[in-house]
């Protein structure tokens, strides 16, 4: 039986069950997206860009084949259908349906997804954007236990549109966290939601206090790890490193540039660098996760002034 | 052509000096910063490149899918690059779960794989691993050892299946169809300019002597362990104390109980004969 479900303020119908997901209690009317789950039937024509895990078609049709998971054909940002293998776990197939998938329906929507946590900061959103292991899901999860509440993990999906400030959409309620911060956090770990089979990050539902509405991108900190001296720095970005930046951390990258032309690409970057404040964060490649404290009081510091440190 | 040389070793055997007298050569034998190469011979089991080259997020895959799908990312990789890429290397030459060779023949441009007394070997990673050498020494004699596959969290590299030392070596030595290099790590010590000038050639980076000299001469362990000791160094982890320690060939005769090397030995005589660490 299907049910609907709220992701980025979408209505989510889907065949599939998705407990990560909150209900939709929104407005009665047609699902932005729709999940089913069926036999996969790609074009016939050639696609204009194959990978190994993908394929991606002249019309930004795209096809993710996983062949120990399934098979997930997306289009027009709306429909998905997910062909799983025989003996696929349900929650592998979420997986990539709440991860790539999701992303490229953004793409197709014409948002801009980021490798990025979010949380809500006074009357915003505070992004921190970074390359997978850098930390940016303990930040976030540090900043929830100060009161802040999660908008986004994993994944910051941003809306830019020319007449407003870019605004960051509420993503899946939950966060990605691995045992050493489980443990550090007193978080417990449910074996039934460790990521994949074998692996030592768990899902964490956050779904009290999950912030449900489209914020106001107040800041941006784009986290790096090095050997240094410091703890951590905190310093302004040139625009011209902060495209670069935000280019590298587009999520699903490559179908990115596939689906979406690539002046829109590049409005969508411009525009985010010019209108809001960027920085980068360095943290000590040696620092452990005992000096979470101290980092995430100095981005609550930062983000609320402009204090550098 | 183009395609992967690949500095291949178990872990502790020399591969950092190798690259570092690499990246020295490559600008004609000046010093080096050690902290900033300029000369990639990154790890090819880096997880940032699998994602960026695939498209995919490889924490969501298992180690099975990870290990089956390396082939690909360095096949594109190898066909996007422009050049000869280098590659430093601890997987032991493997079968992947789709039954092809981990590292591709066709991309495979040569393989320099290097060799030390695992007498050394052991006292070196027990430090590394931070471990007691009676541990390591467990860790080495293990078929299904692993790096960078910590129970807690995820690494910024993809997982490496090491074998047992004397697998490790096996595989790669017997591997078919490579041209290869072996540089045994007391060799290089006791006679660098040559062994660094073989391998120099065999990757096709033909220097005057005189840069060899000087790139030689420049990653002398002294001088390293003096870089270390000013700016730290970016590769060494967080639960050793010091990266370039001792450099020396044959110090397992000062700390290794005699326990100790009788079990390494028993454990891995054959494939230390072979490589003449044993009569």
């Amino acid at each position: 039986m299907d049910s609907d479900y709220t992701l980025c303020g979408w209505r989510v119908r889907s065949e599939l069950a998705l407990p990560e997901l909150l209900p939709w209690v929104g407005e009665q009317r047609e699902p932005d997206v729709v999940i089913t789950v069926g036999r996969v039937t790609p074009p016939a024509t050639p696609p204009i860009h194959t990978l190994p895990f993908s394929q991606i078609w002249p019309d930004g049709g795209y096809l993710f084949t996983l062949e120990t998971v399934g098979r997930y054909w997306v289009t027009s940002g709306k429909m998905v259908v997910i062909e799983p293998v025989g003996n696929a776990r349900e929650t592998d197939v979420r997986v990539f349906l709440l991860g790539t998938i999701f992303g490229v329906l953004c793409h197709q929507r014409r948002l801009f997804p980021l490798h990025a946590s979010a949380v809500r900061m006074g009357m915003g959103a505070v992004v921190m954007a970074g390359d997978c292991g850098v930390g940016k899901s303990t930040l976030a999860a540090g900043l929830r236990q100060r009161g802040y509440p999660l908008v986004a993990d994993d994944m910051t999906i941003i809306q830019v549109a020319p007449s407003h400030t870019p605004m960051v959409l509420p993503s899946y309620p939950y966060q990605k966290l691995c045992l050493d911060v489980l443990d550090m956090m007193e978080i417990p770990a449910v074996n039934e939601m460790v990521n994949r089979p074998g692996q030592p990050k768990y899902h964490i539902l956050a779904h009290d206090g999950f912030e449900t509405t489209p914020l106001p991108l107040l800041k941006m900190y784009i986290v790096y790890r090095r050997v240094c001296k410091s703890p951590y720095s905190i310093e302004k970005i040139t625009q011209g490193a902060a495209m670069a930046s935000l280019d590298r951390m587009l999520y699903r990258r490559i179908a990115g540039h596939q689906i979406v032309p690539k002046s829109e690409l590049f409005h969508n970057v411009s525009t985010l660098v010019k209108t809001t404040p960027m920085y980068h964060l360095f943290i000590n490649e040696r620092e452990s996760l005992s000096s979470l404290d101290r980092l995430v009081a100095a981005i609550e510091e930062h983000s609320q002034g402009e204090v550098c440190k | 052509m183009n395609g992967f040389y690949w500095l291949a070793s178990y872990p502790k055997s020399g591969n950092t000096w190798l690259r570092l007298f690499l990246a020295s050569l490559s600008k004609g034998g000046i010093p080096i910063d050690i902290n900033n190469k300029q000369f990639d011979t990154s790890v090819g089991a880096l997880r940032l490149p699998f994602d960026q080259f695939l498209d995919i997020e490889s924490t969501d895959l298992t180690v099975s899918e990870i290990i089956s799908y390396l082939p690909r990312k360095y096949e594109i990789e190898a066909a996007s690059a422009n050049k000869p890429l280098f590659r430093k290397v601890h997987d032991a030459y493997l079968i992947t779960p789709k039954g092809e060779p981990l590292f591709p023949p066709a991309i495979t441009l040569g393989v320099i794989y290097l060799v030390r007394d695992l007498r050394d070997v052991a006292v070196s990673f027990a430090h590394h691993l931070d471990k007691s050498i009676d541990q390591t020494i467990t860790m080495m004699a293990d078929p299904q050892a692993m790096m960078s596959s910590e129970k807690k969290r995820q690494h910024t590299q993809l997982p490496q299946f090491l074998y047992s030392w004397s697998g490790h070596v096996e595989s790669w030595l017997d591997a078919p169809g490579i041209r290869r290099l072996v540089l045994r790590y007391e060799d290089m010590v006791a006679h660098p300019v040559g062994c660094f000038g073989d391998a120099a050639r065999f990757l096709g980076m033909e220097s005057l002597p005189s840069m060899v000299d000087a790139a030689v001469e420049a990653v002398r362990f002294e001088k390293l362990s003096a870089a270390e000791d000013a700016n730290d160094f970016v590769e060494r982890p967080s639960t050793v104390t010091k990266f370039f320690r001792r450099g020396v060939a044959g110090g397992w005769r000062d700390t290794l109980t005699l326990e100790q090397s009788a079990r390494i030995e028993s454990d891995h005589g054959p494939v230390m004969r072979r490589l003449g660490y044993l009569p």
